[in-house]
């Protein structure tokens, strides 16, 4: 007899999981390291969320009423700091350490300890930063760009905010190289690139898009510390720097990162509206090419955040060009989703319907997007609250909707309890309307001048800026629906079968695994045969 | 192909200043090859055991057998030793005569259970 044992995973010692606290300290394993991610990308998001509301509070009515205006600008940039890299983006990590080895036949991730690492290094980060708000000067307020000459104007902050964003982004790309690594190396036998599920596909650009940038932003930020703290001046004019490099360095990291946040939304999206269409996503093919010109297109258009920066004509024409070239993936994108719907046999649970409302918004943020592309109508547009209405749209209807998406259609697989549809219902209907009365306002206000970072405003914005702080608020408080549906998940309720969905067995691998899954995952490769042509 | 692609970038924003970038290029292009060489190696880690009338033969290698071991059938006894400290893993070793090797170190706990079942099995009927 010939029994032959094969390392999947060798460094990978592991055993049942240990008990208590110290189980979430030492765990190399897949899932409890995406709980993990996804259960702090949930604080992270109250937190980013209360500070939203202390903005929207401020702006409920003209005039100054609860805070002054340094503590409401330290209030913007960690609200997007936090709802940037301590929500949105482990929330798609902690997705991706769930479902990519149960998609692609692996057992675990290929670097399981590395895993636990870019894990943990997240609290200390965001202990950092959070302890910027007690220090003398208070948190940088400057903005989530961290522009120069403001940001080195401000206290004491600037070391620790810089430190911690250096750890964030460690993580990422430690969770990125995770990730490519995974995909490449152990996926099942006849799991070949072209079958990959398009969460798969759109997380693997992602990681790449996160690699070719993330350092340009660690050098960028680098360069502040120096500029402050060593006499450098390479943002400093009065030593022959210029503070415009800054904004070319940020925004050749932040536009691709913007498509960091979104790309694996696209992902999931792409998993549950053929699931409840009951039939397989249009066009495969053209979403993995759409997936990765988008991805290609994002390191060319940076500068369309910078039209007022005083660029020559030719650059704000390319810019403006290369930008609306973006608009022809994504727009295939959009068709791809609408044509698996049509003649589907279709089911509106509460995945499909924050998906449908993900296709919608998010396009209607698209096209807004459109509209700034246009240098010279951009001149009017910029830095006003149009651009805020802009990316809240791709942001909260998309990026925050595709995750809420995620959770439900997965959350039965990972618990083994059916979530409470009713209730699901009820947080989907309070989100899709609150969010616009929150968003929908915002594009009027801005479109009349007024400027974005601004604690107080004329008060012929009066009307717009309560509507959108009211609606701030139910938003804000509809999202404890979400927490209490998943907590009672996870506590218990109606057993979930295998296949969860009607006919989901036809839409991925994760779908043969019991519900909830063992705590290794595919110990034996998945039958070829279950391995999908169609998605 | 990815080398080129993140030197390319480093290289143009040092050119234009901001030579800040290359360091934080560099060091990322380390991790990830490093990263990518070691799973590719451990994950070709192979161990063969071949049971015959007489032997108990184990091969371990990186996709071709690089070291070898044999054991009469007969004599050779199987332990499975348990860590001494509590959730570290246990360890399966073949022995005889003061020979000993470790096999499946790379499984988990629960499969390396089954193998030694199985390989119970086997040693003891004939
Ligand atoms: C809970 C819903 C949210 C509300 C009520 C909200 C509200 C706000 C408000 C009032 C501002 C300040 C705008 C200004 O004065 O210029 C802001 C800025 C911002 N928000 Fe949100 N937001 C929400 C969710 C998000 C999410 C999920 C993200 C990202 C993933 C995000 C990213 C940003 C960014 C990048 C800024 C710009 C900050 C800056 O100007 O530097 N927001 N948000
Ligand atoms: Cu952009």
């Amino acid at each position: 007899m010939t029994a032959a044992t094969h390392d999947a995973h060798h460094e990978h010692h592991d055993h049942g999981p240990a008990k208590g606290f110290m189980r979430w300290v030492t765990t190399t394993n897949h899932k409890d390291i995406g709980t993990l991610y996804l259960v702090t990308a949930l604080i992270m998001f109250f937190v980013g969320g209360a500070m939203a509301l202390i903005i929207r509070l401020e702006l409920f009515e003209p005039g100054m009423q609860w805070v002054d205006p340094l503590f409401f600008n330290q209030m913007t940039t960690l609200h997007a700091l936090i709802m940037v890299f301590g929500a949105v983006m482990p929330a798609f990590v902690g997705l991706a350490n769930w479902m990519i080895p149960m998609m692609i036949g692996a057992p675990d991730m290929a670097l399981p300890r590395m895993n636990n690492w870019s894990f943990w290094i997240l609290p200390f980060a965001f202990a950092l930063l959070a302890s910027t708000l007690f220090m003398e000067g208070g948190a940088p307020a400057a903005g989530w760009t961290l522009y120069p000459p403001l940001v080195l104007q401000g206290g004491n902050h600037l070391p620790f905010a810089i430190f911690s964003v250096h750890l964030l982004g460690m993580s990422s790309i430690m969770g990125a190289i995770n990730i490519i690594v995974t995909v490449f190396n152990m996926r099942a036998p006849g799991m070949t690139l072209m079958k990959l599920p398009m969460f798969v596909w759109t997380w693997v650009i992602t990681a790449f898009l996160l690699i070719a940038v993330m350092p340009v932003f660690a050098g960028a930020v680098t360069m502040l510390l120096t500029d402050k703290y060593f006499g450098t001046s390479f943002f400093n004019a009065a030593g022959g720097g210029d503070p415009v490099l800054y904004q070319h360095l940020f925004w050749f990291f932040g536009h691709p990162e913007v498509y960091i946040m979104i790309l694996p939304s696209f992902g999931v999206i792409s998993q549950i509206i053929p699931t409840f269409a009951r039939k397989p996503l249009f066009g495969y093919s053209s979403m993995v090419y759409a997936t990765a010109s988008i991805g290609l297109l994002s390191f060319i258009v940076w500068a369309h955040h910078q039209y007022t920066v005083g660029m020559p004509l030719a650059g704000e024409l390319y810019f403006t060009y290369a930008t609306m070239l973006i608009a022809v993936p994504t727009g295939v994108k959009v068709f791809n989703w609408i044509s698996t719907m049509w003649k589907g046999a279709m089911t509106f649970e509460t995945p499909m319907l924050f998906a449908i409302a993900f296709v919608v918004l998010f396009t209607m943020g698209g096209f807004t997007g459109l509209m700034m592309s246009i240098s010279p109508a951009d001149l009017q547009y910029h830095d006003t609250y149009f651009i805020v209405a802009h990316f809240h749209y791709v942001l909260v209807p998309g990026a925050v909707f595709a995750l809420f998406a995620g959770t439900y259609y997965w959350l039965p697989k990972w618990t083994g309890h059916k979530y409470d549809e009713r209730l699901g219902q009820l947080h989907f209907w309070l989100s899709t309307i609150s969010v616009n009365v929150l968003f929908f306002p915002q594009h009027f206000v801005g479109l009349a001048g007024m400027p974005r970072r601004i604690p107080d405003y004329a008060v012929q914005f009066a009307e717009f800026n309560a509507m959108s702080s009211a609606g701030a608020f139910v938003f804000g408080f509809s999202q404890l629906i979400f927490v209490y549906v998943v907590i009672k998940a996870i506590k218990g309720g109606e057993k979930a079968s295998s296949e969860v969905w009607e006919g989901a067995e036809n839409h991925g691998l994760e779908w043969h695994l019991p519900s909830p899954p063992p705590y290794h995952t595919w110990t034996e490769a998945p039958a070829p045969e279950l391995i999908l042509d169609k998605h | 192909m990815m080398a080129l692609v993140m030197g390319s970038i480093a290289i143009v924003f040092a050119q234009i200043g901001a030579w800040l970038v290359l360091p934080f290029s560099g060091a990322e292009w380390l991790l990830f090859v490093y990263c990518l060489r070691s799973s590719v190696k451990s994950s070709s880690v192979c161990e063969v055991i071949t049971i015959t009338d007489s032997l108990v033969r184990v091969e371990k290698g990186r996709n071709k057998p690089e070291q070898s071991w044999r054991f009469q059938r007969a004599w050779v006894a199987l332990d499975l030793i348990r860590s001494a400290r509590r959730g570290h893993p246990s360890s399966l070793q073949l022995r005889l005569h003061g020979k000993c090797v470790e096999i499946g170190g790379f499984l988990v706990e629960d499969e390396r259970k089954t193998l030694a079942r199985e390989l119970r099995n086997w040693l003891d009927t004939r």
